[in-house]
């Protein structure tokens, strides 16, 4: 699961955008310049993008641009804000099918706020978790343990690119949570289960929710 | 905007000031300030340094002006000369002179004739720039691009036949290109008209390409 970059070109050919549109966007902030990656190919320099990142969100852009102007666009779009203050009940969780019911009764009692209600961030988590869970990756011991770890991490990621890393050693479960990019190497014993770039996921989450 | 704490700053003549936050700001002479300046229109005849940034909605300068922060408005109109050793950010820029930007610098709309200077990236929706002289940037990208020489060079050329104007960048990325006295070392674009005098490694090109009969280009590749 590397993460995967695209070329400015693919990335026009792909979503059918054009020139004009990439570079308004930036301007308005819509695409953020981290994501803007200059890499020297043996064209010469070449602009590269996260392709998972910038893909969901082009893709996020086209279809809100009919209904909103792109300043508010941008507004919705900064990083989790407009988001942060989301709080969502369990009831309209299940009903937007964010996360399956099996990974809100097994977990939801444990991380929804004290008024029952879900905040963004514990929602985030719980995408995570379940993403995990329905790959089969993991076992709903590890998925407590995972919670722990992003719950108490948060604040210090929040605003960065982040990726998770979970590995397994002798069947022991590890998580690791690494601001990227970052390049983690392991001994032999070590597999490496999955890498989860919590940008794509907040992306893919935003998505859902509005 | 109309909050009443916020006064206007007049200077005539020459002075210093540390900056802050301003309804109008109107400067003939010249003036140096030390901090950030935020205001609603900003108005200069003659010199002034700003050691902070700049942040206005409206700008306009005859003269001379220099940046050390970056600069973040709606409108920029004036001619002289404008440098700014960071960045800047306008909706609308129509400037005659001498634009010199360290880092990148997005618009809306850039007009520009004279002389241009960017250190990183130039993009904009439209970006229209009359030549006179030497002018580079390292990356050009955007809706609409136009590069020619200006008017006044074509003026120029016949008092001095062997001065030349060109306009140098690594790539041109934009929907619609169309260039003259240009180098570059990759043009992509839907359509791209490659005018006179051109130097170009690569062009890259979706709908059409034309080609003047001066221009260079090593290849072309149609998408």
């Amino acid at each position: 699961m590397e993460d995967e970059l695209i070329s400015k070109k693919e990335l026009l050919d792909l979503t059918g955008i054009s020139y004009g549109q990439l570079y308004r966007w930036k301007r308005k902030q819509l695409i953020p310049e981290e994501w803007f990656i200059r890499k020297s190919t043996f064209t010469g320099q070449e602009t590269f993008f996260p392709k998972m990142l910038v893909l969901a969100r082009v893709h996020n852009i086209l279809n809100m641009k009919d209904d909103l102007s792109l300043d508010e666009l941008a507004s919705r779009l900064s990083d989790t804000g407009g988001f942060s203050d989301i709080r969502l009940t369990e009831k309209a969780i299940a009903e937007r099918n964010i996360v399956t019911d099996l990974t809100l009764s097994s977990y939801g009692l444990d991380v929804q706020g004290d008024d029952g209600m879900y905040s963004f961030d514990t929602l985030l988590h719980l995408y995570v978790a379940d993403n995990l869970l329905a790959n089969g990756d993991m076992n709903l011991e590890e998925g407590r343990l995972l919670l722990r770890t992003l719950d108490s991490h948060t604040e210090e990621l929040k605003g960065r690119p982040c990726e998770l890393y979970f590995v397994r050693k002798m069947g022991v479960a590890l998580f690791m949570l690494a601001p990227s990019p970052a390049e983690l190497y392991f001994d032999e014993g070590v597999r490496l289960i999955a890498k989860v770039a919590l940008g794509d996921l907040i992306e893919q989450l935003k998505g859902r929710l509005s | 905007m109309t909050d009443p704490v916020k006064g206007n700053l007049k200077i005539l003549g020459n002075s210093s000031s540390a900056g802050g936050s301003f309804q109008n700001v109107g400067i003939t002479g010249e003036c140096r300030f030390t901090g950030d300046v935020d205001c609603v229109k900003f108005g200069l005849t003659g010199n002034t340094d700003i050691e902070g940034s700049l942040h206005a909605q409206e700008i306009k300068l005859t003269g001379e002006c220099g940046v050390r922060g970056g600069i973040d408005a709606l409108s920029v109109r004036g001619r002289g000369e404008l440098k700014i050793d960071s960045r800047m950010k306008a909706e609308r820029l129509a400037f005659e002179g001498h634009l010199e930007v360290k880092e990148d610098c997005e618009a809306g709309e850039f007009r520009l004739s004279g002389v241009v200077e960017i250190g990183g990236l130039l993009s904009g929706d439209q970006l229209d720039i009359g030549l006179f002289g030497y002018s580079r940037a390292g990356d050009v990208g955007g809706g609409t691009i136009r590069i020619k020489p200006s008017k006044g060079y074509k003026l120029m050329k016949m008092v001095h036949p062997n001065r030349n104007v060109r306009f140098e960048s690594r790539a041109i990325e934009g929907d619609i290109v169309e260039l003259e006295h240009v180098s570059a070392e990759t043009v992509r674009g839907g359509r791209v008209i490659i005018g006179p005098n051109c130097i170009i490694e690569t062009v890259e090109y979706r709908e059409s390409l034309e080609i003047h009969k001066s221009a260079k280009v090593r290849s072309q590749v149609k998408l």
